[in-house]
C-alpha cells in the first residue's frame, strides 16, 4: 500500500529490524489498517502526551487480535488515564469522524474490542484503580481497567469476593466484563456480570459524561445500568463500574466425578438439577480434553476416562453436607467409576485450574483453537454432543468439549491450523453448523463470549427483522452514527446466517 | 355515560369483538386509577389481541393502561390520561416449562400464587419476594 503523505506512516528508515522489514511486507499485502492523518495522532498526542498514543504499524500490530480468531487493526492506540481524557478523545474523534473502540485486556472470544473498520482504540490499562471499597454494603467501585481477580484479592480478607469469574479472570478487566457481558463457571449459581452492576459511568459518541444505575437497590425508571451491560461497547464507552460483592460462603466442597461414558456424564448434570440440588459450578470435560490439560497442568485428572464433571456445592455447612451425599449418590447411579471430594483449598484449586487453563493447555497441541460458545437446554447435552462429534467427523477436524454444563453452556473446541487457508474456512463452517443446531434444538448462539465480530452474521438464526429493527433504534438513540464500536453484532449483510469469507484477509496476515 | 365512551367502546368492539370489550361505567369505574376512570377494558385472550388494540389506540392516539389483578394500580401518580384499561388477566397459562432445565415462560397475566403452586410440584421456585403474592380478584 501507497502511504500518502499527509497519513502518519511508520518511519521508514535504514535502521529497520528484520521483524520490521516482515511488518510491512505484511502491511503491503493488503492487511494495511486504515492510517490516520498527521493532525488526528497530533490531536491525540495533545490530550495524552506523546508515549500515551501508538500509531506505528509495528506498535499497532499487536492490537489487532484478542482471543478470538478475528483480525481488525486500530489507526491508533491511545491509553487516557481519566474520564475526562477518555472524553476528549472521543470528543476529537467525533471532529473527525472516526470510530472509537474500547478494549480492556484484550482477552474476549468474539472479536469485540478489535476495530473492525479501524479508528482509534482506547485501551484501558491506565484506567485500573479500586476507587472505592464499601465493605459494609457489599459495594465496590472500579476503573473499567481493573482485572476480575484483583477485585476478589482486594477484598477477600473480608470474607467478600466479586462473584462473575471467566476463565480469563486473572488477566481480564472488569470493563470488558461489563461490555460482553461476561460469565465463568459459578454463573450457573450467581447469574452473569449484569446481575452484579448497579450502577455505570459512561462516555456517550459525542464525548458527554453521564451516569446510570445507582449504588443500592434497583434504578427508579428505565434500568439503563442493564441496557449498557452487554452491549458491546456500541452504545457508550464505560469509565466507572459499581458491582455488588458477595459474601463467601461458610463451606465449599468441590467434587471430581468420573466417567466411562459422556452419555453418562450428562444425564447427571440432568438428574442433578432434576433433584432440586443447583451447584455453584456443574463443568464437564471429555475424555480427549482431559487428557491433553492433564499432560500440562497434572490436576489428577485421570487419563484412561471418557469425561469428568467437576461439581462445586457451597452454603451453609449442614445443607453442602446433604447435597455432597445427593451427589455422589446421583454421579453413582450413572456409572459414575470414583467421585473424589477434594479434601483442602489446595486440591480444590488444582482442580480448579485444570479447568481453567484448558484452552492454554490446547495450545500445545495444535497451532490455533476456535473456542466456540453456545447455549442448549441442558436437559439436550446428550444429544448435542453427540452431534458436535458427528459435525466434527465430517468436517475432519477433532472438536473438544469443556464446558458449564450446569447451565448448558456448551465450549466446543475447534482444533485446527490458521495458516492452512482451507482449513481456517471449514473451522468456521463447522463452528457455524454447531452453533445453528444449538439454536435449533432451543438454544441461544451465545452465552456468555459475546456476539462481536464472530457472530454478526449468525444473528438471525435467532432475530427477526422487527427484533433487528428494535435493537437498532435503541443502538442508534446513543450511538446513532455507528461511532462506537462498529461492524459488532448486527449482520453485515443481508442473509440467513450465511458464513461470509471475512476470514480471508485474516489468513493473509498470518505471519507464516 | 357520554357518547365518546360509548364511541371508543364500540369502535374497540369492532377491533376485538364484543365479547372482549366492556364499556359498562360499572365495569369501568373498577378500573380506575386514582379516580381516574376509563372510557373501556379491552380484554384480550391472545398476543395477537393485544397487539390489535394497542394499535387501535395508537391509531386513535388513545391512553391505555395494561393490568393484571390490578392489586395495586393505585400506586404511583395519578395518570393525565386514561382512555382504555388493557385487562392481561385472559393471558394467564404457562407458555414453556422444562422442568430439568430450571426454565419457564409464562403469560403476562399469571397469577403469582397459581405460578408458585405450579412450582412447587416441582420443588421448584420463582426467587421473587412480591408483597401482597396471594392477592387477586
Amino acid at each position: 500500500m501507497q502511504a500518502n503523505r499527509d497519513t502518519c506512516d511508520c518511519n521508514r528508515d535504514a535502521n529497520l529490524t528484520i521483524v520490521g522489514m516482515e511488518i510491512i511486507n505484511l502491511l503491503a499485502e493488503g492487511a494495511a489498517p486504515k492510517l490516520l492523518h498527521r493532525d488526528v495522532i497530533r490531536g491525540l498526542q495533545n490530550i495524552l502526551g506523546d508515549s500515551m498514543v501508538l500509531h506505528r504499524p509495528e506498535d499497532l500490530l499487536l492490537y489487532e487480535y484478542d482471543a478470538s480468531i478475528e483480525k481488525g487493526r486500530p489507526g491508533a492506540v491511545v491509553f487516557p488515564a481519566t474520564t475526562e481524557d477518555v472524553s476528549r478523545v472521543v470528543r476529537l474523534a467525533a471532529q473527525h469522524d472516526i470510530p472509537v473502540i474500547g478494549r480492556g485486556a484484550g482477552t474476549g472470544l468474539s472479536g469485540g474490542a478489535l476495530a473492525r473498520t479501524g479508528g482509534i482504540m482506547i485501551v484501558f490499562a491506565r484506567m485500573n484503580q479500586i476507587l472505592e471499597l464499601d465493605l459494609e454494603n457489599q459495594r465496590a467501585v472500579v476503573h473499567p481497567g481493573v482485572v476480575n481477580y484483583e477485585l476478589t484479592r482486594a477484598v477477600e480478607h473480608a470474607g467478600l469476593y466479586f462473584a462473575p469469574d471467566p476463565s480469563s479472570w486473572k488477566s481480564c478487566t472488569i470493563g470488558g466484563n461489563v461490555a460482553e457481558n461476561a460469565g465463568g463457571p459459578h454463573t450457573l449459581a450467581y447469574g452473569v456480570t449484569s446481575n452484579h452492576v448497579t450502577a455505570l459511568e459512561l462516555v456517550l459518541p459525542d464525548g458527554e459524561i453521564c451516569r446510570v444505575g445507582s449504588r443500592h437497590g434497583d434504578s427508579v425508571g428505565y434500568d439503563l445500568a442493564g441496557l449498557f451491560v452487554g452491549s458491546e461497547g456500541t452504545l457508550a464507552l464505560v469509565t466507572e463500574i459499581t458491582v455488588k460483592l458477595l459474601r463467601k460462603p461458610e463451606s465449599i466442597k468441590t467434587l471430581l466425578a468420573i466417567f466411562d461414558r459422556v452419555d453418562d456424564a450428562s444425564e447427571t448434570v440432568a438428574e442433578i438439577t432434576a433433584r432440586a440440588i443447583t451447584p455453584a459450578a456443574c463443568e464437564m470435560l471429555d475424555g480427549w480434553t482431559l487428557r491433553a490439560v492433564e499432560d500440562f497442568i497434572h490436576a489428577g485428572f485421570p487419563l484412561d476416562s471418557a469425561a469428568v464433571l467437576l461439581i462445586e456445592l457451597e452454603g451453609l455447612a449442614e445443607v453442602v453436607a446433604v447435597q455432597v451425599a445427593a451427589v455422589e449418590e446421583v454421579c453413582r447411579e450413572h456409572h459414575a467409576r470414583e467421585v473424589r471430594v477434594a479434601r483442602d483449598e489446595h486440591e480444590r484449586e488444582l482442580l480448579w485450574k485444570g479447568r481453567k487453563n484448558a484452552f492454554g493447555a490446547l495450545g500445545r497441541i495444535a497451532p490455533s483453537n476456535y473456542v466456540l460458545d453456545g447455549v442448549i437446554p441442558r436437559s439436550k447435552i446428550p444429544q448435542a454432543l453427540r452431534r458436535i462429534q458427528e459435525i466434527g467427523e465430517r468436517y475432519n477436524f477433532k472438536i473438544g468439549n469443556i464446558f458449564h454444563a450446569g447451565d448448558g453452556n456448551l465450549h466446543p473446541i475447534v482444533l485446527f491450523d490458521p495458516r492452512d487457508t482451507g482449513q481456517y474456512q471449514r473451522a468456521i463452517e463447522a463452528s457455524a453448523e454447531i452453533i445453528r443446531y444449538c439454536v435449533e434444538i432451543g438454544g441461544a448462539l451465545t452465552g456468555e463470549h459475546g456476539v462481536g465480530m464472530e457472530k454478526s452474521e449468525l444473528m438471525p438464526l435467532l432475530f427477526s427483522d422487527d427484533d433487528f429493527d428494535l435493537m437498532r433504534r435503541i443502538h442508534d438513540a446513543f450511538n446513532p452514527n455507528s461511532a462506537l464500536n462498529p461492524g459488532k453484532m448486527f449482520p453485515l449483510n443481508k442473509g440467513c446466517g450465511e458464513i461470509t469469507p471475512r476470514a480471508q484477509a485474516a489468513v493473509r496476515a498470518f505471519p507464516l | 355515560m357520554n357518547t365518546t365512551a360509548t364511541s371508543i367502546g364500540a369502535r374497540l368492539e369492532s377491533v376485538i369483538g364484543p365479547a372482549r370489550v366492556n364499556a359498562s361505567s360499572e365495569s369501568c369505574a373498577k378500573f380506575a386509577v386514582d379516580g381516574v376512570v376509563p372510557s373501556a377494558v379491552a380484554k384480550p385472550v391472545s398476543s395477537a389481541e393485544v397487539v390489535e388494540v394497542v394499535r387501535f389506540a395508537k391509531s386513535e392516539k388513545l391512553a391505555l393502561i395494561p393490568c393484571g389483578h390490578r392489586t395495586k394500580l393505585a400506586i404511583g401518580m395519578p395518570p393525565s390520561r386514561y382512555d382504555v384499561a388493557l385487562d392481561m388477566t385472559a393471558l394467564n397459562q404457562i407458555a414453556y416449562y422444562d422442568p430439568a432445565d430450571l426454565t419457564l415462560s409464562v403469560d403476562a397475566g399469571m397469577n403469582l400464587a397459581q405460578l408458585a403452586k405450579a412450582l412447587a410440584q416441582q420443588k421448584q421456585f420463582l426467587p421473587l419476594a412480591v408483597p401482597f403474592f396471594d392477592d387477586r380478584l
